[in-house]
């Protein structure tokens, strides 16, 4: 019985714990992640699968993520197949009906999206390299984008935790007033960029040079997950010393060998850019990822010598 | 009026039929067929030992066809089937190729308390290598301890199995099973069910690196030689060690795993053991290089031993192609017997392939 007694006490306590958690919320990416903690606040727990530093296109299914994926109320994803190869498997491993597709706990957070940008036509093949068929997945880099998505998760939120659901759509709405004064100093302090042209890596920054208005004549990678044929960079060479004036922008998990030695074939800085909230020390939050963002272009745009 | 509206009918009728959308009054619809996929590896090989067709050619090495499908509200569906050349039986020399039912699964998704229940024909979960389709392999073929002491027709099992992930403070997944014993390390003749489990462990070491250790039993009423005649017991364990570099997009990673096969039949004059360890490292985004060894004992006779080694470079310019080159030396110890091959390698994906298990 002296054995039995604490076995029960300790068995009670982490019951009572497990209980007091809230909404056990997973996320697939840490920019998700972050704006599910912002709404969620003291009521949710946050699990993120993908940290920030980590290409979200290639993680490694680990069953120490299903294990996560196994605890989850919800399931937040980015959609448009960004998850595609490591998610199926982690969420049949993680045998959850809570977040299974089509469950109450299955939140593709694109559905919450009013435009989606690169969507291929009936053409398209993977004679283009990786491309995604329902369009760019990265629209975690447009701030606006990222204000529909908290209003949405606000909602599932509050379906899932009725108790908490005034609080949840609060939050939300704190983040989108803090949003509209944010896109205003971004839009303005991004004025001398806009002047010049952008080469980007990789289409991860689609969403984010349409948003601000920024003029992209091509990419390094032209064929997604493809490595680009030396023909391809020598014409995004001849073409950025043509235009003049151009920022080569990578993200800090691209090959940036390849992408320093194509800016300094064109004479052109080139700007190493967060893609994702905590792929640096210091970007801990979605604020300070843009901000981070448009300071280092706007400071590459100084580099080339812009206006 | 009347012909108008007859007339605007039937192109409603046919622009609905061309859009695909009217399956009410054709019955045809393509909404809800299943993600197909097919994978077909080709191999070209030269032996110093054998110079003869059988060892030296460039063939089909095997062609997979994989339906996926969630079946309604309680089952998901997996279904492969393999083309490969025909295999020799009974000493006769196989000619044409043939077809096998590799897998066929249902999966049920409606189980209580995190269980996982498979149903049909599936791989037999015998350490980690068995379970791989050939794509998935790091080098042309199975290691030589996996086609000699589990069968090199594969570990392939009609029956039931259950997993269960257990709550330890690290991954840890138990599957136990009961199938039906009619793969090639089961007698044929010998119609008891065969059964066995897996439990497997993986720990998160850092970000970036792995560490797996499972645990492999499997016992039957069979043997397919004269040294596993009897009672089947099989024991095996693995270890693998996984390494992929975060903070890079398809920057360098590595494997290393290790498997051993301890059978113990109740009349066997020795009990054949097998080994390998295997290794691989991406060298650059679409680069891999690896190495492996191996050692068999006691197989199909007592003191008949072998060793094999290969190494292998492979080009993989992306997930759905790829070209192998690899070297290999399989020898006989104490023995004559020895064999160097040089083999090609090249397969391809097409259609909705499902992404593969870690």
């Amino acid at each position: 019985m002296k054995r039995i007694t604490p076995m029960i006490l300790a068995a009670l306590l982490l019951g009572a714990a497990s209980a007091s958690a809230g909404l056990k919320v997973v996320a697939t990416t840490s920019d998700l992640g972050n704006l599910a903690a912002l709404v969620g606040g003291e009521d949710v727990e946050v699990s993120i699968l993908c940290p920030g530093d980590s290409d979200p296109h290639y993680l490694p299914a680990k069953p120490s993520l299903a294990r996560k994926l196994g605890k989850a109320d919800l399931l937040v994803y980015n959609g448009l197949e960004l998850e595609v190869a490591w998610l199926p498997p982690l969420i049949t491993k993680a045998r959850n009906p809570k977040v299974r597709p089509g469950a109450k706990g299955d939140l593709d957070c694109s559905t919450a999206l009013t435009e989606i940008l690169d969507v291929p036509g009936r053409g398209a093949d993977r004679g283009q390299g990786d491309i995604h068929p329902l369009g760019n997945p990265h629209y975690n880099l447009d701030p606006r984008a990222m204000v529909l998505v908290a209003q949405r998760m606000a909602a599932r939120m509050g379906e899932l935790d009725p108790d908490h659901a005034a609080d949840y759509a609060r939050r939300a709405d704190a983040f989108a007033q803090a949003m509209r004064g944010k896109l205003r100093e971004w839009e303005t302090a991004i004025a001398p960029v806009r002047a010049g042209h952008i080469l980007l890596y990789h289409q991860t920054w689609t969403y984010l040079v349409h948003w601000l208005g920024l003029d992209v004549y091509g990419e390094i990678e032209h064929r997604p997950g493809i490595a680009p044929s030396p023909k391809h960079v020598q014409q995004m060479v001849e073409r950025g010393r043509e235009l003049g004036d151009v920022i080569v922008v990578a993200a800090t998990w691209s090959h940036i060998d390849v992408a320093r030695r194509t800016a300094e074939r064109i004479g052109a800085p080139l700007a190493v850019l967060p893609a994702a909230t905590g792929a640096e020390d210091g970007i801990d939050g979605y604020i300070q990822l843009i901000d981070t963002i448009v300071a280092r272009l706007v400071a590459a745009a100084g580099e080339r010598g812009g206006p | 009026m009347k012909r108008f509206l007859i007339t605007a009918a039937a192109l409603a009728l046919t622009a609905s039929i061309a859009a695909g959308a009217s399956s009410t009054a054709t019955g045809v619809s393509n909404a809800m067929n299943p993600a197909i996929s097919l994978n077909a590896l080709f191999l070209g090989q030269w032996n110093d030992d054998t110079p003869t067709a059988h060892e030296n050619f460039v063939k089909l090495q095997e062609a997979e066809i994989q339906l996926t499908s969630v079946v309604d509200p309680f089952w998901t569906a997996d279904v492969v089937l393999a083309f490969h050349p025909a295999h020799a039986h009974d000493g006769e020399e196989a000619h044409g190729m043939e077809t096998d039912l590799e897998l066929a699964t249902l999966t049920s998704t409606a189980m209580p308390a995190g269980l996982g229940l498979t149903l049909g024909r599936f791989y037999l979960p015998v350490g980690r290598h068995a379970v791989l389709h050939t794509h998935q392999y790091g080098f042309s073929r199975a290691p030589l301890a996996q086609q000699l002491i589990l069968g090199d027709h594969g570990l392939t099992e009609i029956g039931a199995k259950v997993d269960a992930t257990l709550p330890l403070p690290w991954w840890s997944e138990v599957a136990v099973y009961g199938v039906n014993g009619d793969a090639e390390i089961f007698d044929a003749e010998d119609r008891s069910p065969a059964y066995g489990a897996h439990w497997s462990n993986l720990w998160d070491l850092t970000d970036d690196a792995t560490f797996e250790l499972g645990g492999s039993y499997l016992a039957g009423p069979a043997a397919r030689h004269e040294d596993l005649a009897g009672e089947l017991n099989l024991l095996g364990v693995d270890a693998t060690w996984k390494w992929v570099a975060s903070g890079r997009s398809q920057g360098p990673a590595a494997e290393v795993s290790v498997e051993a096969y301890l059978p113990d039949a109740d009349n066997a004059a020795a009990d054949p053991t097998g080994w390998f360890a295997l290794g691989q490292y991406r060298v650059h985004r679409d680069w891999w290089l690896g190495a492996g060894y191996g050692r068999v004992n006691d197989v199909e006779v007592a003191g008949a031993d072998w060793t094999e080694w290969h190494a292998a470079a492979t080009y993989a310019p992306s997930h759905f192609s790829s070209l192998r080159a690899e070297v290999s030396r399989i020898e006989e110890i104490d023995g004559a017997a020895s064999d160097l091959r040089v083999a090609v390698q090249w397969n391809f994906t097409i259609g909705s392939h499902p992404a593969h298990l870690y």
